[in-house]
């Protein structure tokens, strides 16, 4: 998402202090999960009507404005209509409304499309409540602990976690540095937006290449203050941050799992 | 050309508690050829309202005139395209060696001049012109600029932006990094460059000794707000407010307070460390004769 100022900002973390920031990150996860695979088995628009008002409560509870929840919609709308148009017309149906050539609006049609629709949106707006409440290392924290069983099977698991850290940790520095080679750049005359082919390109290589220059060179830097410091890998580290399992968040976890279980019981 | 600024706000992060309001209702005029150095401590606003005036980033409300180019126009279409900014003003970052990206110094240096649609005669010209001016050799146009060495490459950063002659030029700590004898270096060819074509300058530094040396304006800012905009000599007076807002005095400034503070009766007025010991030395004679007399 561009913000206003030109300048790029990445992720969605929105933070206030509620009990869903509150939560252990691998409590979240795996309710998120469950909550997903629960969406994914409603059928029904009266069960529809009680995801998302549960999904307003949780919005409430961790008290995220419900315009930051829908925003996010906002940017697959395109992909909503498609979809909700192709559903529309091409689900074969009995009761016939409206027919012109291919194209034929049916009762099913129409009552497929609303579901999916309804689908699509509550998938959309309410995985914010993982990643509005969760920093992203907060995340790779979680991930780790959470993958860390398929280690006996010979999975880098530290060794993905780290490279996930080290990535969501230089985006915000990498965003911050194109920006200032971008305005560099700018005050130079050089612009992205109009001009001949040839001149875009030739500003889009001014800001590349540097960018990916100081990219290397950090990492480089990056790699030499990680030996200078002994570090070898996974075996036998300990993290600064400990996750803490709460009876909280076992409470949380148990209550998601059985509304998602009732969510698949309602397909039936 | 004259650069106005009226009532500008600027914030950050959108509406929420992300918000930040990085500068609010600054309001200035300064003139062609001033030299303006712009202090406030880390977070006052000072790297926001540089890109303010350089067209880099929008106000949310206020004005700033660029002679006779409006930067805050009311509709975003009318918003100045880069080849109006770029030659009205240019703007030096933060390690502006950071922005190098050409294959050849010589490139590096037409970037900015074929984007203003200058011909390869004038480039060519205004390269060879530049290079004399801050004694680069001519050796140099044809070497990769991640070859150079770090001051080098800081001069070129620095050519990059003032071949373009803008009129009025923005500099964001351009001396970081670099040790005292290269800072004087630095500083010299600038201001040579600055006579010659009369530019503005409005030079962000944490050296308050260097922008004491060759200021004639000092603006300070503090927590997004202008807090004094005055004649460098008279600024320094305002001890307590210049306290608060986190700058130091000049090194000369306070040797002359330390005399007058034990005792001594001599003007506290100094800005270089030579003016400082004319005033002491004129006081010490002054002294000498009393007791001789």
């Amino acid at each position: 998402m561009a913000a206003k100022k030109g300048g790029i900002r990445f992720g969605s973390y929105y933070p206030v202090d509620s009990f869903v920031h509150r939560l252990d990150p691998r409590a979240k996860i795996l309710a998120m999960l469950a909550f997903m695979v629960g969406i994914f088995m409603v059928n029904k628009f009266s069960v529809f009507a009680v995801v998302y008002l549960a999904g307003f409560v949780m919005l409430k509870t961790a008290r995220i404005p419900l315009s930051k929840a829908l925003r996010s919609v906002r940017g697959l709308v395109i992909l909503l209509l498609f979809t909700s148009l192709i559903n529309m017309f091409f689900t074969p149906g009995e009761q016939v409304l409206w027919e012109a050539g291919l194209l034929r609006l049916t009762v099913e049609g129409l009552e497929r499309s609303g579901l999916m629709l309804l689908r699509l949106v509550a998938l959309v707006s309410f995985s914010g409540l993982l990643t509005f409440t969760t920093t992203p290392i907060e995340l790779s924290d979680a991930l780790e602990s959470l993958l860390s069983p398929l280690r006996r099977f010979g999975v880098p698991v530290h060794e993905f976690a780290m490279m996930m850290t080290i990535a969501l940790r230089f985006i915000p520095v990498l965003l911050e540095e194109a920006d200032k080679i971008v305005k560099a750049q700018r005050s130079r005359g050089g612009d992205f937006r109009s001009g001949s082919l040839r001149r875009r390109l030739n500003s889009i290589i001014a800001v590349v290449v540097p960018l990916l220059y100081n990219a290397l060179k950090r990492a480089d830097d990056l790699a030499i203050a990680m030996e200078a410091r002994a570090y070898v890998g996974g075996e036998g580290r300990v993290s600064l941050r400990e996750l803490r399992w709460r009876a909280m968040d076992t409470l949380a976890l148990v209550v998601m799992l059985i509304f998602a279980v009732c969510l698949c019981v309602s397909h039936f | 050309m004259t650069l106005r600024l009226q009532n500008v706000c600027c914030r950050y992060g959108g509406e929420g508690p992300l918000e930040v309001t990085a500068v609010e209702n600054i309001s200035l005029e300064i003139s062609r050829g001033e030299l303006v150095g712009l202090v406030g401590h880390t977070g006052s606003g000072k790297s926001t309202l540089a890109q303010l005036i350089c067209g880099l980033i929008a106000a949310d409300s206020g004005d700033i005139w660029l002679e006779d180019l409006c930067l805050t126009p009311l509709k975003k279409r009318q918003r100045p395209k880069a080849i109006d900014l770029a030659q009205r003003v240019g703007m030096v970052f933060q390690y502006p060696e950071h922005q190098l990206f050409a294959e050849t110094v010589a490139q590096e240096l037409a970037y900015g001049p074929e984007n203003l649609g200058w011909t390869p005669e004038e480039i060519s010209e205004a390269t060879q012109r530049l290079l004399e001016r801050l004694g680069l050799p001519p050796e140099l146009l044809t070497v990769s600029p991640y070859q150079l060495s770090g001051g080098e490459k800081r001069k070129v950063a620095l050519a990059s932006v003032l071949i373009m002659q803008p009129p009025l030029l923005v500099l964001d700590e351009p001396f970081v990094g670099l040790d005292a004898v290269a800072r004087q270096e630095f500083l010299q060819l600038l201001l040579g460059w600055q006579k010659e074509n009369n530019s503005t300058i409005i030079c962000i530094s944490h050296d308050i000794d260097l922008l004491a040396s060759f200021c004639q304006r000092l603006l300070v800012l503090n927590r997004g707000r202008l807090k004094l905009d005055a004649p460098i000599r008279q600024a320094f007076n305002e001890v307590e407010l210049l306290e608060q807002c986190g700058v130091r005095l000049p090194t000369a400034r306070q040797a002359t307070l330390a005399f007058q503070a034990a005792g001594w009766q001599l003007p506290t007025e100094a800005l270089t460390l030579a003016e400082a010991a004319e005033a002491i030395k004129a006081a010490q004679t002054k002294a000498g004769e009393q007791i001789g007399g």
